[in-house]
């Protein structure tokens, strides 16, 4: 059995004045967040630091900022879907990327209308919430400061951040307004502040001995908040933070909560590429099965599917490749055919469906604008389901399919492609995995024939691991992939990759591998994954961000 | 061919903007007179740089013969440019070296080497400043609005940040284009003045009191003390340039006359994958239409503007047929007898909209001080990302519109082809001839400048 060294370390943590971002905190200011430690407790062994760390100084996604305002001030977040751009999708990764996230004078646009929605549309009781007086005198504003400041820069406030919004109390009532505007502003502002918007963790506190930068206690909450609830810390957690109670045990129990079904379906969205379900529309004479309901249907298949069975029952997630049973809406019933009834259905005597990858909403993801996309659909399951890559096209290598029959199968259209010694390096790794889901349409109807009326053959084989083995169609494709240690490893990578919010790189390949390894002790236990990840060594500390990576650059 | 200006205008002041909320026609200020408030505002004539993008290459098989390229089949792909003749520079036979150490395609290395020129390690930022930004910051550093990007585009490959976006202020500090035509109305005229409302004005003070206040923790954020790593800092040094940004604006409110019109409806199509082709025409009116008059009113004095993105795909509908992917159904295939007679009536789409949009920015109607038209007070630099749509990444054709109106262009007119030189030999050359010192793209990717200037 794998000795797993950090899962039964407890998270304790050091009493430390030192508020979180550097200023000492006054004696009654709640602060007492200090570093956070690892303790060798429970026969670990004590926790060598990995070099796996988060990134640091992410901004919030735009989940995580509308999961927060909602928790946090009780307003319509629908609005500010119009405000807030989406987040872009990060090259090859997850849109919680820190590399994805970066400013722009659009952005900040976009944050100060939110603000000033958020602001005007919060109601009285959400304000009395955080104000235990409501006049314009000291003890009433800077109370509601601090009081609300602590949720939303998710750590105490120092002095000075105090005394600087609770001036908006008094711009206020130059105006002739009184507390409840002032509030108003004060929530204004500290939306717009970087200790909202940004998860700025200090990177001077060295651990004397790894010399590395560790989390304080409040950093830390945050780090778990966002990984297992998609959102900032509540009061309870940031009470746990002050406390210095961090543990193990406080893990296991946030992936209890609601937010924490929130937080996978979250992940499985990004990772599946569902997200982009929202957005993505056929053209209704092509497709006449096509409806926005139906896509809502496709992408609640999917996130449903992995939630019943990694949140629910805790199965093991390889399952998910060969499980039998989907929940569906009635129009993903009718496009699905076959007898298929909205509700629980059960695929087992269907050989067109079964296991996610046969599931429309992950297919019409990951097709562009043609019936089929081999292309897209083998690049899906390189990178996401497989961790591998393909070197870039060379110059001049695109004249894509020239010279080739339209009407034949798509599949020897590539056949021929790949004939051209420029295009065959990488076409002859993605397209085989493309194939299989040839039966698909873009809209993830199954067909026995394309539009030019050509039988599709969607037999093949696949190479894991250094083995080819055959398959025969999808289901069985999916199978084969469940069986893979390589998947297996992936899959862990790629949670990995969500949870650090940056790309998984050679260095951090033995981390991989023992998360792997605990991975396969739980069972293939998911949100086990997420908890792994969250008291792992390297989530407690934190990496020098080099400037040069992040500054804009003079022209030479 | 595209629409005339006068029919944009008409269509844009009839029908465009007449539709708030409730569907209450709103009376609206016509383009010409917003520019006649712009003319009387700006005493001296600004000058000014667009950088054009239009997607999917320029093949040298059009442009060897200037613009007068007609396929066998009709189809005249730089027809739109012809009026534009005696004020218009094509330097043709450039190369694109800019290396990526990760790259996709040849796509992304146009892309990103798209008034850049510097090579790059992610495919999430440009290696550097671009041309417009350089321009802004030494020709004019005080404009109200820094920038405005936007265009018509598809989003495809929207996690290639430099697909979409063409103006970048450096490493990770993107100018992002606005694809939504209400958003962008709200980013060019969202703080624009509201004379003769006390409310609206006590709305902006608090805004401008409630910065104050963010920009304080901005700093903090920024400064030694914060103990935040190198790198976060500058990322968040990043954002407050353009929280101050903001701030300046909403500081000016009240010191410019150019009345804005109303709020435009926001349509679906633009900046999505995949996009509503259909609402491209009247997306393209509006974001158009909304970025001159961002010039017009001496608000912005350089940006981007872009005909889609690299290697977007959509289908179209042409007199010779239908494709369902512009780019790797037909414009792949450009050069195959099959997809030919559609790939150049798509060439010609695309230099359609851009010559439009010259077409627009010359609109006599509107007169800077010195009584030129906007395009001869701006230099406009069109580029694309391919030599042609086979991925070659040599053999690039460019070209210089406008910038005349001081009596002589400092662009010799005409084509001007060399061999072996490149992108960033031509983008340096065009700053020289702007009067502008700094030097843009990797040195090594550098030769001198090139022979085509006045």
């Amino acid at each position: 059995m794998t000795t797993f060294r950090w899962s039964i370390l407890a998270v304790a943590v050091l009493g430390c004045s030192e508020s979180s971002n550097g200023g000492s905190l006054p004696a009654g200011s709640g602060g007492s967040g200090g570093s956070s430690t690892t303790s060798g407790a429970g026969g670990g062994g004590s926790a060598t630091p990995s070099t796996s760390m988060p990134a640091s100084g992410r901004r919030l996604t735009r989940d995580e900022i509308f999961n927060t305002l909602g928790e946090i001030l009780g307003v319509d977040i629908t609005p500010l879907k119009g405000i807030i751009k989406e987040d872009s999708g990060a090259d090859g990764g997850f849109r919680n990327w820190r590399s994805a996230l970066l400013p722009s004078g659009a952005r900040t646009d976009g944050y100060e209308q939110a603000a000033i929605y958020v602001a005007k549309t919060m109601t009285t009781d959400t304000i009395a919430k955080f104000a235990s007086c409501q006049n314009t005198a000291a003890p009433c504003t800077s109370g509601f400061v601090s009081s609300l400041g602590r949720l939303l820069y998710r750590r105490p406030l120092t002095d000075a951040e105090v005394a600087r919004l609770v001036t908006l109390f008094d711009v206020a009532v130059g105006q002739g307004d009184g507390f409840e505007r002032g509030a108003r502003l004060v929530v204004q502002a500290m939306l717009q502040s970087p200790y909202f918007l940004y998860r700025l963790e200090r990177a001077d506190r060295n651990d004397p001995v790894t010399q590395l930068a560790r989390v304080d206690s409040y950093e830390l909450a945050s780090r778990w908040s966002f990984l297992l609830w998609q959102s900032a810390p509540d009061a309870a957690l940031l009470d746990r933070a002050q406390q210095g109670t961090l543990d193990a045990t406080l893990v296991a129990s946030m992936l209890e909560s609601p937010k924490a079904r929130r937080a996978a379906r979250g992940f499985f969205d990004e990772w599946l590429g569902t997200y982009k379900l929202e957005t993505k529309a056929l053209d209704p004479v092509a497709y006449p099965a096509y409806s926005p309901e139906l896509t809502k249907e496709m992408r609640d298949e999917s996130l449903s599917f992995f939630e019943k069975l990694v949140v629910d029952e805790r199965g093991s997630f390889l399952s998910a490749f060969t499980r039998q049973s989907s929940t569906i809406g009635p129009s993903l019933a009718a496009l699905y055919g076959g007898g298929a009834v909205a509700g629980m259905q059960d695929w087992t005597n269907d050989s067109t469906r079964g296991g996610f990858l046969t599931q429309a909403g992950l297919i019409m993801a990951h097709t562009k604008v043609e019936e089929t996309s081999i292309v897209d659909r083998g690049l899906f399951v390189l990178r996401s389901l497989m961790c591998g890559d393909v070197p870039p096209a060379p110059p001049g290598a695109a004249a894509q399919l020239a010279n080739v029959d339209i009407s034949l199968p798509q599949r020897v259209r590539f056949e021929q492609h790949r004939e051209d010694r420029a295009c065959q390096g990488c076409h002859s790794v993605f397209d085989p995995l493309g194939n299989p889901f040839e039966a698909y349409s873009a809209l993830g109807q199954f067909k026995t024939q394309d539009k030019h009326g050509n039988p599709i053959q969607v037999s093949g084989s696949l190479t894991l691991d250094g083995v080819s083995r055959d398959y025969q169609n999808l289901e069985e494709f999916s199978a084969l992939l469940a069986q893979s240690p390589q998947t297996e490893s992936c899959v862990v990578q790629q949670l990995a990759s969500y949870a650090f919010g940056r790309a998984i790189d050679s260095s951090d390949q033995p981390f991989v591998g023992e998360l792997t390894a605990r991975f396969q002790e739980r069972s293939h236990d998911f949100l086990g994954l997420f908890q792994d990840l969250a008291v792992s060594p390297g989530y407690q500390f934190v990496p020098q961000e080099p400037v040069a990576a992040a500054a804009a650059q003079e022209a030479p | 061919m595209s629409t005339s200006p006068s029919r944009a205008l008409q269509k844009l002041t009839r029908r465009r903007f007449l539709h708030g909320a409730g569907g209450a026609a709103i009376a609206l200020p016509l383009l010409h007179s917003v520019g006649g408030s712009a003319q009387a505002q700006v005493g001296q004539t600004p000058e000014r740089f667009i950088g054009l993008f239009v997607a999917q290459g320029l093949p040298k098989v059009i442009t060897d013969s200037f613009l007068d390229y007609v396929h066998p089949t009709g189809s005249h792909p730089l027809r739109s440019f012809i009026p534009f003749k005696d004020r218009l520079t094509m330097v043709r036979g450039l190369d694109v070296q800019t290396q990526h150490t990760n790259p996709k395609t040849p796509h992304s290395n146009g892309c990103a080497s798209f008034m850049c020129g510097m090579d790059c390690s992610s495919r999430e930022t440009k290696g550097g400043p671009t041309l417009d930004w350089i321009f802004k910051q030494e020709k004019a550093p005080d404009t109200l609005l820094p920038t405005v990007n936007t265009g018509v585009w598809g989003a495809d490959d929207s996690d290639e940040f430099y697909r979409i976006i063409h103006s970048w202020r450096g490493v990770n500090a993107p100018n992002e284009p606005t694809a939504d035509t209400k958003e962008l109305f709200r980013s060019v005229f969202g703080s624009m003045p509201n004379p003769g409302d006390p409310a609206g004005d006590k709305e902006n003070g608090y805004r401008k009191s409630v910065l104050d206040a963010v920009i304080e923790d901005y700093k903090s954020a920024m400064s030694d003390a914060s103990g935040f790593s190198p790198g976060v800092r500058a990322l968040i040094s990043n954002h407050l340039d353009t929280v101050r940004e903001l701030e300046k604006r909403i500081g000016a409110l009240g010191t410019t006359t150019c009345g804005a019109p109303a709020e435009p409806p926001s349509i679906a199509g633009s900046g999505k994958f995949p996009p509503v082709v259909a609402n491209w025409p009247e997306i393209w009116d509006i974001v158009s239409d909304l970025y001159i008059m961002a010039y017009r009113c001496d608000l912005v004095r350089s940006g981007t503007f872009m005909v889609d993105s690299g290697g977007d795909k959509w289908p179209f509908q042409g007199k010779h047929g239908t494709t369902d992917n512009v780019h790797g159904t037909t414009l792949h295939n450009w050069q195959s007898a099959e997809h030919a007679p559609l790939a150049y009536e798509i060439f010609e789409w695309y230099w359609d909209k851009a010559g439009d949009f010259l077409t627009r920015l010359d609109d006599p109607a509107f007169q800077d001080a010195n009584g030129a038209t906007l395009l001869d007070n701006t230099t406009v630099l069109v580029g694309t990302e391919l030599g042609d749509p086979s991925h070659n990444l040599n053999d690039f054709t460019f070209m210089l519109a406008g910038g005349d109106a001081a009596g002589k262009s400092p662009f010799t007119r005409g084509a001007h082809t060399f061999d072996g030189k490149t992108d960033v030999d031509f983008y340096n050359t065009v700053l020289t001839g702007l009067g502008i010192q700094k030097r843009i793209g990797e040195t090594k990717y550098y030769s001198g400048d090139l022979s085509f200037l006045a």
